[in-house]
């Protein structure tokens, strides 16, 4: 008898227990699955904060079905070292009010996290921050692409974004002409 | 109503305004694999103006973002780097005496002399402004007395941003609430920690009281006059205000300054605590209005710090320019000396008159008018340059000195921006 109980008590324990996981599962649009850290999903992105909330957190893999691999693995991964990371109170409060606070610089981590990816996973990365609602990431993100727009001219900022000029030659000229202290300033 | 003026030579923009700009969302189908919003955010990120003016000279698509969404991209301070001298646009001056009881209008001057910039002063034109005298000027906006002469007890304010033609009347400050002699401080979002909408403003209006100096705000965004406040920890009487009143606001870390007689007067806009800081050493004296008065002005650096400018000529083609800090003592202390050339020189043999006009702030224009009793030229000279340029070979001869007359002008970011789409 006393043997059962304890077998059942502890049975029970295992199903709190998977309940009240302390990872989420997230599967890409190609069906990979990662998993992250809820505490830092909930804290980090608005959307995976009202999944959790909402329950609509599948233990298979929540379907993120316009969130790629590679770009889902960065935000994961980007998760995961944030909640590593002893997070300032400047960043959470930033986080918050992202619409009215001024931007805080990136850390040092974050920094590096973003440099090491290539235009292209920068791009999707920022769109998956968008598309989560993760403000910090979308900061960080944004800030780095803006870094590669300064002091650049049009000529090299549509090399780095792929931009098709649409302007015409005689557009062009003017451009050039009118605003010439744009281009020669600094 | 419709913008009451065009940029400085904005042919290509015109030209550009005459093609249908696509309305859509998203994708102009330049290539770019960011979608509008992700890319406004990234143009909010501490991008200097040149950098957006180059950004919208990449394709369509972007061009239109950074003009029509340029409230948004401006909504966080401007960053810090260098003045932005594509700000710069004129002066506006008035005469001060009035026919049959008639003031004239407020004239603008370009400083470029191909932009066909009289229309900027044609607001003026409208019946509200007439007789009326030109207060401040400052980001982009200019501020208006109104007069109306049939009711003398009343003080009548408008604000109006003659780029985009908006124009804001005041509403009154009658009986007991009109001040008297006032000193007045135009305030922007970027001036301000609490939230004040994108194209919004404040106006400060400080004056006497029989025993206290108040202070009582304007908002655009309430459309009200808030309650009078008493001003704190320094009084400050109808006779500085009156020098105040004549000398351009400057806005730091929530501080207004105003230039008076050999004094400088800080103003916490939140807590209204005032401090009188006494401005020690000579500047080159200007002796254009019979009277000796002090050849500096307020301005702030690129990175937004109180700065004064003083000046003085050195010969017939040069003038000095030093730039001064306020050290932790509060005494002024020089961060830098420049000489800066005429271009072209004067024509006499050495300028025996020499007066500073004003600063534009933001583009770090400086207008200074030099000459003799015969003729007096007036140059504008921008601090990043280090040249002056002539704007006017024949200024008045006793011009706009010690009258508050004279009124720099340059555009606000936004505004900049968003004629790039027109």
């Amino acid at each position: 008898m006393e043997v059962d109980k304890g077998k059942g008590e502890a049975e029970e324990t295992r199903k709190v227990a998977e309940a009240d996981r302390d990872t989420v599962t997230l599967k890409s649009s190609d069906g990979k699955l990662f998993e992250v850290s809820k505490e830092a999903a909930a804290r980090l992105s608005t959307v995976l904060a009202g999944m959790i909330a909402g329950g609509s957190i599948d233990d298979n893999g929540t379907d993120l079905k316009q969130i790629g691999s590679e770009a889902l693995e960065n935000v994961v991964d980007y998760c995961n070292k944030h909640a590593n990371s002893i997070p300032s109170a400047a960043l959470i409060s930033s986080s918050i009010s992202f619409n009215t606070a001024p931007f805080k610089e990136p850390e040092e981590w974050e920094r590096k996290f973003v440099d090491r990816l290539s235009h292209d996973a920068l791009f999707d990365l920022v769109e998956a921050a968008n598309f989560l609602g993760m403000e910090r990431l979308l900061d960080v993100t944004c800030h780095k692409i803006s870094e590669m727009m300064k002091g650049k001219s049009p000529d090299q900022i549509r090399e780095v974004f792929n931009i098709k000029n649409d302007y015409t030659k005689e557009e062009l000229e003017e451009i050039r002409q009118e605003l010439a202290w744009a281009f020669y300033d600094d | 109503m419709a913008p009451a003026a065009r940029l400085p030579g904005s042919r290509w923009l015109t030209l550009l305004a005459s093609k249908r700009l696509k309305r859509d969302t998203r994708h102009d189908d330049d290539g770019v694999p960011l979608g509008d919003e992700i890319l406004l955010v990234i143009f909010s990120c501490s991008l200097t103006t040149a950098d957006l003016v180059r950004c919208a000279a990449t394709c369509r698509r972007w061009r239109r973002l950074v003009s029509s969404e340029a409230a948004f991209i401006c909504r966080s301070a401007p960053p810090s780097g260098s003045h932005c001298s594509a700000l710069a646009v004129g002066f506006f001056d008035q005469k001060m005496e009035e026919v049959n009881g008639v003031r004239a209008a407020p004239r603008f001057v370009p400083l470029d002399s191909c932009f066909g910039g009289a229309s900027l002063g044609a607001l003026f034109d409208r019946i509200l402004f007439r007789s009326s005298r030109l207060v401040a000027s400052r980001k982009g906006r200019l501020v208006l007395e109104i007069r109306r002469s049939s009711r003398a007890a009343v003080l009548r304010l408008a604000v109006c941003n003659p780029m985009t033609g908006d124009v804001s009347v005041l509403p009154t400050l009658s009986g007991k609430d009109k001040p008297g002699q006032y000193a007045c401080a135009l305030l922007t979002a970027d001036d301000l920690d609490a939230p004040l909408s994108g194209s919004g403003f404040r106006l400060l209006v400080v004056y006497s009281r029989r025993n206290f100096t108040a202070c009582r705000s304007y908002s655009s965004d309430t459309g009200i006059w808030a309650p009078e406040g008493k001003v704190s920890g320094a009084r400050i009487g109808s006779k500085r205000l009156g020098q105040m009143h004549k000398n351009a606001a400057v806005v730091v870390d929530g501080t207004v300054f105003w230039r008076g007689k050999r004094v400088v007067v800080g103003l916490h806009i939140n807590t209204l605590d005032a401090t009188l800081q006494p401005l020690r050493g000579d500047s080159y004296p200007c002796t254009c209005s019979g009277r000796v008065s002090e050849n500096r002005v307020l301005t702030t650096s690129s990175d937004g710090r109180l700065r004064m400018l003083e000046t003085g000529p050195i010969s017939t083609n040069q003038i000095m320019v030093r730039i001064l800090f306020q050290c932790q003592s509060e005494d002024w202390k020089e961060f830098r000396t420049m000489y800066v050339r005429l271009e072209p020189p004067l024509p006499m043999i050495y300028p025996s008159k020499f007066c500073l006009q004003g600063v534009c702030e933001k583009s770090g224009t400086v207008f200074f008018s030099a000459g003799d009793l015969e003729l007096n030229q007036l140059y504008a000279m921008n601090i990043e340059k280090e040249e002056a340029r002539l704007v006017l070979a024949d200024a008045p001869k006793n011009p706009w000195c010690g009258t508050g007359a004279f009124h720099a002008y340059e555009m606000d970011r936004v505004a900049y921006l968003v004629s790039l789409g027109q």
